[in-house]
């Protein structure tokens, strides 16, 4: 149960190991808060990482419904856990474990790949046309990074649209950091084998 | 003599400007090495360019108030309803509607008037949030203008409750019916 999860008295670091950590100081306050049973404190912490959290939610399942169910698993579970958050790692590097671990039990049925938020109908304008072919360009790397084996995919999307550093990554996905680097490197291979020489930018 | 290809995890420190001397020193002389850094750095680099996708704006609002709420119910449970549950929903009240065409009023005492609420609104969902069911608020028909469902109390909490089964059962019955008037 959710509340009994906070009950527990407060276990995060102190404000500066928090500090040596990567945890932002108003992350910690928030956390603190929510250790404390103020739940709206999790609002901000929601406000402050819904973005990342659902784009890459998006870039693994790739179409906006089912990012939109796993990001918001990923914060109930997140505030499931937060009476166990130590601090010993930024709060964004825990919710982003979380969050990839929820896309790579996400074993429902999937609908067809490729669907998005309706942008609208396109303007036959010059601009438009090239806005056009870059979110097409946009669609053909997300399939084909969505193609590519899970823990590949995972490295690929939180190295190159996470900016992690190989030891981040190697700490949400549980590998080595030599992992992480072959991984890596071999799935930018894969991608390119799977791009062709189609897309281009 | 050429050395031995570099592995995987010392060209990866070489994409990122941090390869070792001797790494380095072989994929300047290895056309294989050198053309798998070049695919790599440009897989990288268009993968670098592809967006995702931008919600609209108040997208961000209904997710954090959705979360909230979720956390606030202490309910885990997604409540977004998924297609097929829209569509046992539809097929449900579409019965309903079916139902109060076809079958006769019931004999019996008169019954109190019904709350004049939309029967969408028995339809169990988060319905602040969910744009899907306000449209289907403003679109679906009123009380007044399901007729004589109003006079069947409860008839449309019963048909939201029915199971998948349920509805099969009730739509054979219905159908049964149908012809039985024809």
């Amino acid at each position: 149960m959710v509340v009994d999860a906070l009950e527990s008295p407060p276990i995060l670091s102190s404000r500066a190991d928090a500090r040596a950590s990567g945890l932002r100081e108003d992350d910690r306050e928030a956390i603190l808060a929510c250790q404390r049973g103020e739940r709206e404190a999790f609002d901000r912490l929601t406000e402050r990482y819904q973005r990342d959290v659902y784009r890459l939610c998006y870039r693994y399942v790739n179409n906006h419904h089912d990012a939109n169910d796993m990001a918001q698993e990923a914060f109930l579970k997140a505030y499931r856990a937060l009476g166990r958050f130590r601090g010993e790692s930024a709060f964004s590097t825990w919710l982003y474990r979380i969050a990839v671990n929820t896309c790579l039990s996400f074993r429902s049925a999937r609908r067809p790949d490729g669907e998005e938020v309706s942008e609208g109908l396109p303007d036959p304008s010059p601009g438009a046309l090239a806005e056009v072919e870059r979110q097409e360009r946009s669609r053909l790397v997300r399939d084909a990074v969505s193609r590519l084996p899970e823990k590949q995919r995972a490295t690929v999307i939180l190295k190159v649209y996470h900016d992690l550093s190989h030891e981040e990554v190697a700490g949400i996905l549980g590998s080595s950091v030599g992992t992480v680097k072959a991984n890596l490197f071999h799935a930018l291979g894969n991608l390119r084998r799977l791009l062709g020489t189609g897309v281009s930018g | 003599m050429m050395s031995p290809h570099p592995t995987d995890e010392r060209l990866a420190d070489i994409l990122d400007g941090s390869g070792d001397a001797e790494a380095r020193a072989h994929v300047a002389t290895c056309e294989r090495c050198t053309s798998r850094v070049g695919d790599a750095q440009e897989a990288a680099r268009l993968a670098a360019q592809a967006e995702v996708p931008e919600p609209p704006a108040l997208y961000w609002e209904a997710f954090r108030r959705q979360v909230g709420r979720r956390i606030g119910d202490g309910d885990d449970v997604p409540r977004a309803r998924s297609r097929r549950g829209w569509a046992v929903a539809l097929v449900a009240t579409a019965a309903a509607l079916l139902a109060a065409t076809l079958l006769p009023p019931r004999s019996g005492p008169a019954r109190e008037p019904a709350p004049r609420i939309p029967a969408w609104a028995a339809l169990a969902g988060p319905e602040e949030e969910d744009v899907g069911f306000q449209v289907l608020l403003a679109l679906g028909p009123t009380d007044e203008d399901l007729g004589r469902v109003v006079l069947h109390q409860g008839v449309a909490q019963d048909i939201v409750d029915l199971s998948e089964e349920d509805s099969q059962a009730l739509a054979e019955v219905l159908e049964g019916e149908w012809e039985g008037n024809l």
